[in-house]
């Protein structure tokens, strides 16, 4: 049976780093050039899927997906979360209203969180004067959301790990 | 008169020396004495030549801990109690008896006096409930404040702070692999007092060289709360009652194991008894009210008594993928 984690979140977020950063694979990306107000943050964008895989010691693949961040790919979303072990956000906190993309992804994804498990990584934290850590926590609070709740970087291995070993343990426990 | 013994002679063969006397000697003791652990001990017998062996008898001298004898050349440190090596029954039963006589008649002393005491009483008592934890955090922390920098040593276990950084420098690997696998039950984690410590000539600069792990001093309390608690509930908070986070310790930044993200999992679904979740995770007691500890160290729990009934639970999901992909990812 293929065992699947997926990655969704804001453009930007580092979907495709975090999924580098675990991959034992080169990632096979389907981009395209940015056309529209994501080509001032980045050159091009995810349009179908990023896809990476590790192995585990018995040889399973655990296959890595990355969703198109964009919200006009969003017929991608439903594909790709059938069979998925878990759901890891990614916010980009330099986005307008991150909190209001964190929401976004939560409501889309509702059906596969309620089934499995959910953890979300707040990226680029330390580049402008958007949300805190606090405030993502209280928007976390206010709404009674139990989700792991990271500030990472998501080309750093070790932090991407850490999102992975949280959905694990929610799962564990769920 | 009862009294608990704490044999803290690390050589397996000198410690066998000593369980074996202790069973052949009751009958010529005037007090019933029973080996244990050194949180719960009323006597200390320390061997001279370990490490850390000053640090301790300093410890014990200077609180109301542990009454120490020491074992082994008494030129080494002034003490009141002491057995020669190699150890004898004899000079054992007179050191022991001369002990339980001592505490005895300081014991008298102490109940006629005890009604004029009441205001000493309260700060004797904040004295004798600091936290090990808080003990270790003010050896590493506070304690070397003003020194640039000092290696803090046990056995293999290093610690360097900096305060010039304000950060201390660790072998997390150590601690987080070999020490956690030993289930935090060796001296170590039992006796801050054992480390030793020591001025580095070149400010730490090899020791941070081969170091890597780079700990703020919030990070290294967190640290000391996880491993040096040795299950003793922080006073602030209440044992018997149940538990919830808040939300979830930031994994990226402070160091744990999956056992840790695991008791998170639990604790911030429902609010849990600390036996509770010890079962509901299938993790040992001590542990569970170590992270605790760190948790509360953290602002990131909450603790109250528990008014609604008890939901039923079951334990973690034996979930063979679950297992291989953590065992994939972190080794």
């Amino acid at each position: 049976m293929e065992i699947k984690i997926l990655f969704t979140g804001s453009v930007g977020a580092g979907k495709s780093s975090a999924i580098e950063s675990l991959s034992d694979i080169p990632v096979i990306k389907t981009e395209a050039k940015a056309t529209d107000a994501v080509s001032a943050s980045k050159e091009t964008t995810t349009v179908a899927f990023d896809y990476g895989e590790f192995a585990l010691d018995d040889g399973q693949k655990i296959k890595l997906f990355g969703t198109p961040g964009q919200i006009r790919f969003s017929y991608m979303w439903e594909i790709l979360q059938k069979n998925a072990l878990g759901l890891v956000v990614l916010v980009n906190n330099e986005t307008d209203d991150p909190l209001a993309e964190l929401d976004l992804y939560l409501s889309e994804f509702a059906e596969l969180i309620e089934r499995t498990s959910a953890v979300i990584g707040v990226t680029h934290l330390d580049k402008q004067n958007g949300p805190t850590m606090e405030d993502y926590y209280s928007y976390m609070q206010q709404r009674n959301i139990f989700h792991p709740l990271f500030p990472l970087d998501a080309r750093n291995p070790d932090d991407v790990k850490v999102l992975i070993e949280a959905m694990v343990a929610v799962l564990q426990v769920a | 008169m009862n009294l608990n013994i704490a044999i803290r002679i690390f050589s397996d063969l000198e410690r066998s020396r000593f369980i074996s006397l202790f069973e052949i000697i009751p009958a010529r003791l005037n007090a019933q004495w029973t080996i244990t652990d050194c949180a719960n001990a009323d006597v200390v017998l320390i061997d001279a030549s370990e490490p850390g062996s000053e640090y301790f008898l300093n410890a014990c001298k200077s609180s109301v801990a542990a009454l120490p004898i020491l074992y082994g050349d008494s030129n080494v440190y002034k003490v009141d109690w002491f057995v020669g090596r190699p150890a004898r029954a004899s000079s054992l039963i007179d050191v022991l008896n001369g002990i339980a006589e001592a505490l005895s008649n300081s014991q008298q002393n102490d109940s006629t006096q005890r009604s004029d005491e009441n205001l000493n009483a309260n700060d004797n008592n904040s004295q004798k409930l600091m936290h090990p934890a808080a003990l270790m955090i003010q050896k590493l922390i506070e304690d070397s404040h003003g020194k640039h920098c000092q290696l803090f040593k046990y056995d293999t276990l290093e610690i360097l702070i900096d305060h010039d950084l304000q950060q201390a420098f660790i072998d997390d690997e150590y601690l987080l692999k070999t020490v956690w696998q030993k289930q935090l039950s060796s001296h170590v984690c039992d006796i801050p007092q054992a480390f030793s410590v020591a001025s580095l000539a070149d400010n730490g600069e090899s020791f941070k060289a081969t170091n890597k792990k780079r700990l703020d001093f919030k990070q290294l309390q967190w640290l000391c709360f996880l491993f040096f608690s040795r299950g003793i509930i922080h006073e602030e908070l209440l044992e018997n009652s149940v538990f919830q986070l808040k939300r979830w310790p930031d994994f990226i930044r402070l160091p744990h194991t999956p056992t840790h993200v695991l008791l998170s999992a639990a604790l911030v679904k429902r609010s849990v008894s600390i036996d509770e979740l010890a079962r509901l995770s299938n993790v040992e007691r001590n542990i569970v009210v170590n992270f605790i500890n760190a948790c509360h160290h953290y602002q990131l729990i909450r603790n109250y008594q528990r008014t609604s009934k008890v939901l039923p639970f079951s334990p973690p999901k034996k979930v063979p993928i679950m297992d291989k992909i953590i065992s994939k990812l972190f080794g």
